[in-house]
Parts: structure tokens; sequence; C-alpha cells
């Protein structure tokens, strides 16, 4: 059972919230994404596929 | 594991090997540079076609998740722009037979989404904000077991 390659558009949205820590900002956000996916046999228009992340990061100034 | 290490290594020494050039800063828009990491979780996935006909529902059984990206100001008073590429290996259940979950798959999950970050009012110092938009997924096969994930 190999899952086939899929490309779906998909809606994303989400939340966070950043600290400014010298020249970065720390953040912590979570989002959503959602997508039909294609390989549905039982409704034309696919199932909704969800996902969710909750992710830690950094956010760095670049200069040009 | 491996790859995001090196992803994350790779953003890191893009952004500090970035050209310094201050007539260059006049003219482009603040660009920062975005690597996180955390876990992924998934819903029902839908229905995975099996590859000698009919089709199998699957469970994303999580992952962890790296993501890269860019973020600038755009003209938008409190609107920022946001590219950012999410990259896992989340396992998937495939429920086969009369039982659920006796299959397990390793898959590539793959999005790239462009988003509008609204920034909200300062909460003391932290700095909450909104994330709306869209992009692509990319579901890609790599492996196909049997068992459960915590056997590997």
């Amino acid at each position: 059972m190999i899952p086939r390659d899929e490309i779906d558009p998909m809606l994303h949205a989400g939340a966070g919230v950043a600290w400014n820590v010298g020249r970065v900002d720390l953040f912590m956000e979570a989002s959503a994404s959602s997508n039909a996916f294609r390989n549905n046999p039982g409704s034309p228009f696919g199932s909704s596929v969800r996902n969710y992340s909750y992710t830690a990061g950094v956010r760095i100034p670049l200069r040009f | 594991m491996q790859r995001h290490l090196v992803l994350t290594a790779a953003a890191l020494a893009l952004a500090a090997a970035a050209p310094t050039s201050a007539a260059a800063q006049l003219r482009m828009p603040p660009v920062k540079l975005i690597a996180a990491l955390g876990p992924s979780q998934g819903a029902t996935l839908g229905f995975i076609r099996a590859p000698g006909g009919g089709a199998v529902p699957a469970r994303h059984l999580g992952s962890n998740e790296v993501m890269l990206g860019l973020e600038t100001r755009t003209p938008l008073r409190g609107v920022d722009l946001r590219l950012s590429l999410h990259d896992s290996n989340p396992y998937l259940a495939l429920a086969t037979g009369g039982n659920a979950d006796q299959a397990v798959a390793r898959t590539h999950l793959t999005t790239l989404a462009l988003d509008a970050v609204i920034r909200l009012p300062h909460l003391g110092g932290a700095m909450p904000y909104l994330l709306v938009g869209g992009g692509l997924k990319r579901y890609g096969s790599t492996r196909a077991t049997s068992g459960s994930p915590g056997s590997r």
C-alpha cells in the first residue's frame, strides 16, 4: 500500500506570539492547513485533510 | 532529522553570509529569515489509492516539522508577508482489511505557504500575530512497511 504523490492547493491559518531578543525575534506559533484529498473514491469533492503544526523558531533580520 | 538539521544550518549560513550594503538597504524592504521546528499532527488523511486497485483509508500519525521562510513588510500597516516551506516525514496508518492500522507507511509531506502576517497590538513585551494564507501541499511516498511506527 504505497501512497501516491499528491500536490493539492491548501488553506493555511494560524496564530503566534513573538518576543524581541536583541536583533532577533523568538516566536511560538500554531497553524493548521486544510486541503481536499483528490484520491477519495467516495466523494466527488474529496476528503478534507487537515494538518496541525506547533513550532518554535527564530526570526533573523537579513541585511542586503 | 539529519536533513532537517542540514536545512537549518544552511539557512543560518545564508543569514550570516548575506552581503551588507547601505545603498541596498535604502531600496529593499527589511527581510527576515525564519527558521522553526516543532511537532505536526494530522487528522484523517482520507483515502489512498492502492496499487492493485481500490482504496484504503489512512490516518496521519504525526511527525516533527521543520520550517524555513522569509518575511517582509508590505505597504499595508501592520501586515507582513511570509513565504515559508514546511517539511516533515509523517507516518501514515493504513487501514487494511477488517482491522485499522495494520500497515504503516512513511511519507514525505512538503508544504509551500504564502501568508499574510497580521500583527496585533503588543501585550507587554509579547507581539501576537495571526497568519492567513494558502499554498500547496505535497505528499510524496517514500516507503511502506507493516506494524507500528514505534517498532522502528
